[in-house]
């Protein structure tokens, strides 16, 4: 009648580039971020029926020095007209990647236009949502929800970042550097050092926000003040082989730029899977795509300081980007795949776009490779391109993963 | 009460009156054809897996989950063959109806004999075993009559003015089996006794009920691909006990099979484990149908080669 569910999942990875500059390249809280080892999570997961109108989950990641609540939630089960309500503290569901969690991806890190827009650790909160299964032949979904604003990981409007392990607390744009990129000599580890200190003399460390605009207080008590989500997924079968998912998502909330600065996130993505008509084991095809487009609306802003006011223009901040990916499923046990990405945005804001890695042009390219052993372990090997404005040159990093999993048997993804 | 509040919603539903067909959701091909003996006209069926895969693997697909929203019926084989899909489903189906517990939830295993039943301890070093015992008992034809026989008693309690029809249907069913049941046991009759080798650990309740003994499995754990030195070992037993039959499964890469069948100059038997997982095997009969002959004929093979 019940189930419950236990599970831990670890993984590691290991990489051959500058620490430093990896650091600023992998924006993803779980990617691996570092020239050696990395023990990117290692996920508890709880599940269970609560009772006859709801069920609920719990997962919780440990890091080497840190623990955080990935999602706690309770889901109802007996609403009736298709509708579901789900409380808690969760993910939002906004496109593919930001709801799934780490060791569903296909890829050891995160898309960077979903570590840009969403967070390092994704987009989550509490709140509450409602899901309507529309009365349609087809798979069709629609999600309502609100959420604070405010919590950590929503930088995109109030949340003020978040960051594992034992450093400072500072927002995503700060990583911008202030420092010339013109000395193409210089060290990167350096670099990194000196940025440490406060060279922006007017921004304290954690008081920036998105493109290094200061961050202003705002109350998170009326109801304009929360983060509102929507989306629309549909799914079917094209063939008898192939099926496809695709759905519209948009996120409208408060921003701390400004007492009335506002932030839109609208997305798209579409996912297509084929198998064989032979029920061959193994063999599939996965295309998946995902289009992110933020607009960061912030008000005119006059900061007093003892000889001098910094002021900020009314400007509107806008960011975009998209990755692409293909996984084909060649021999039982076997998988490899290609994901292309690219983000840019416009010219707005204090930093220099160029110089922010938050911000600026990139493209990544990502040959990868999987061995999975049995349904409970994988290894992988991958390889980034990148070429990024913020950098003098291209960097190559290659990144090796074991990830494997105990407890009861999981659920297989579409 | 249920209903409350939401009039709009639930009148842009087919609403689920009596007079309504009984909505099936089926796992399985096999259980779906069974369904489909029972149920005729008056049931609307879904079938989840499609017949040449492994329903062990299956993903879980959103359009599932809008058939399982209007479903009156959930079928599945149980003993964990579902484990890996099924549970998401159930969860994101808000279908209170089909929910374990509730008579719009049937386990079918619950009528057979499970084999195979691991004793002792059992953890994931050993592959994929399940600990309920072998799920692929739909392939000997007494357990297929006996989940038929629940199916008609199930979906006359949710239907009860058809259960007459249901009850009707079924007795038709068993008596083209029995009729059936004697021919392939006959066209097996000569055979009684031999081994066979199997790829993936499907041919327990088949092989039982038909007097057939499996003896070797290509695989070297359940679910875990043939290694060269495995193959070696099979193709060594195969010698000393004199086994000269492979059966294979549509799922599994018969380059292993052909492989063995060189060395050991034996014939596959290219077997269907659900209806329709190789041309001809159509229905639940069909499937069945198929399979003794596929044995049989590779008997035969066996027995007038060298």
């Amino acid at each position: 009648m019940s189930w419950s569910r236990r599970a831990r999942r670890r993984r590691t990875a290991t990489s051959s580039e500058d620490s430093d500059v990896v650091e600023e390249l992998q924006g993803g809280g779980h990617d691996p971020k570092r020239r050696g080892f990395t023990l990117q999570q290692a996920e508890l997961s709880l599940s269970g029926v609560v009772d006859p109108y709801f069920s609920a989950q719990t997962h919780i990641v440990f890091l080497e020095d840190d623990v955080e609540l990935e999602e706690a939630y309770v889901t109802s089960t007996a609403l009736p007209g298709g509708l579901e309500l789900k409380a808690g503290y969760y993910l939002t569901e906004f496109g593919r990647i930001n709801p799934s969690h780490p060791h569903t991806w296909h890829w050891l890190d995160q898309p960077i236009v979903a570590s840009r827009l969403m967070g390092e650790d994704g987009l989550r909160a509490a709140g509450a949502r409602l899901a309507w299964l529309l009365p349609t032949r087809w798979y069709s979904q629609v999600y309502l929800g609100i959420q604070n604003a405010d919590s950590d990981t929503a930088i995109s409007f109030l949340g003020e970042g978040h960051h594992h392990g034992d450093k400072e607390e500072h927002s995503h744009a700060e990583d911008a550097h202030e420092e010339e990129h013109a000395d193409g000599e210089e060290e990167h580890g350096e670099e990194h050092a000196e940025s440490e200190e406060d060279e922006h003399g007017h921004a304290e460390e954690g008081e920036t926000t998105i493109a290094g605009r200061t961050r202003v207080d705002r109350d998170a008590s009326d109801l304009d003040e929360y983060l509102y989500s929507a989306r629309w997924e549909n799914s079917f079968d094209l063939t008898g082989q192939s099926t496809i998912l695709f759905g519209l998502s948009g996120l409208y909330g408060p921003n701390a730029a400004s007492e009335d600065g506002e932030t839109f996130i609208y997305g798209a993505d579409l996912t297509w899977k084929w198998r064989p008509a032979s029920g061959a084991r193994g063999k599939f095809l996965v295309w998946q795509t995902e289009l992110m487009r933020r607009d960061f609306d912030a008000g005119a802003v006059s900061i007093p300081h003892d000889d001098h006011s910094d002021d900020y223009p009314s400007e509107t901040i806008e960011d975009w980007g998209l990755y692409s990916q293909l996984v084909w499923g060649f021999a039982p046990r076997w998988e490899t795949g290609l994901r292309f990405e690219y983000v840019t945005g416009n010219d707005a804001g204090v930093e220099e776009r160029d110089d922010d890695p938050a911000r600026a042009d990139r493209i990544r390219i990502s040959p990868m490779v999987a061995f999975r052993p049995s349904e409970f372990s994988r290894v992988r090997l991958q390889y980034n391109y990148d070429d990024a404005d913020f950098l003098d040159d291209e960097v190559h990093t290659v990144w090796a993963g074991i990830e494997f999993l105990y407890g009861k048997h999981p659920a297989h993804q579409f | 009460m249920k209903r409350w509040g939401f009039a709009v919603a639930a009148g842009m539903l087919a609403a689920t009156t009596h007079a309504a067909p009984l909505r099936v959701c089926a796992t399985t091909p096999d259980l779906g054809a069974l369904a489909a003996e029972i149920g005729g006209d008056d049931i609307v069926l879904t079938v989840f897996a499609k017949p040449a895969e492994d329903p062990h693997l299956l993903d879980a697909k959103p359009g599932f989950i809008r058939a399982l929203h209007d479903a009156d019926l959930y079928v599945e084989t149980g003993m964990e063959l579902e484990i890996g899909w099924a549970p998401a489903l159930l969860r994101g189906a808000r279908n209170p109806r089909i929910l374990p517990g509730q008579p719009g939830h049937l386990d079918a295993s619950q009528v057979i004999t499970p084999l195979e039943v691991p004793q002792g301890e059992v953890d994931r070093s050993h592959g994929d075993v399940h600990p309920g015992g072998n799920p692929h008992y739909l392939l000997a034809p007494s357990n297929g009559l006996a989940v038929a026989r629940l199916l008609a008693e199930r979906m006359g309690a949710l239907r009860p003015e058809r259960a007459d029809t249901f009850r009707r249907r079924y007795a038709h069913f068993e008596e083209r089996m029995q009729h059936a049941m004697t021919s392939w046991e006959a066209r097996l009759a000569p055979h009684r006794g031999k081994g066979l080798v199997v790829d993936h650990n499907l041919w327990i309740y088949f092989a039982e009920h038909f007097g057939l003994r499996v003896h070797v499995q290509l695989e070297p754990k359940p679910g875990l691909p043939p290694t060269t030195r495995h193959l070696q070992e099979v193709l060594a037993r195969m010698r000393t006990e004199n086994l000269r039959v492979i059966a294979t499964s549509p799922f599994s890469d018969e380059r292993h099979a052909q492989f063995v069948a060189k060395h050991a100059g034996a014939t596959l038997a290219r077997l269907a484990h659900q209806p329709g997982a190789r041309p001809g095997s159509d229905g639940y009969m069909g499937m069945l149908h198929h399979n003794v002959n596929a044995i049989a004929d590779a008997f035969d093979a066996t027995a007038r080669a060298p």
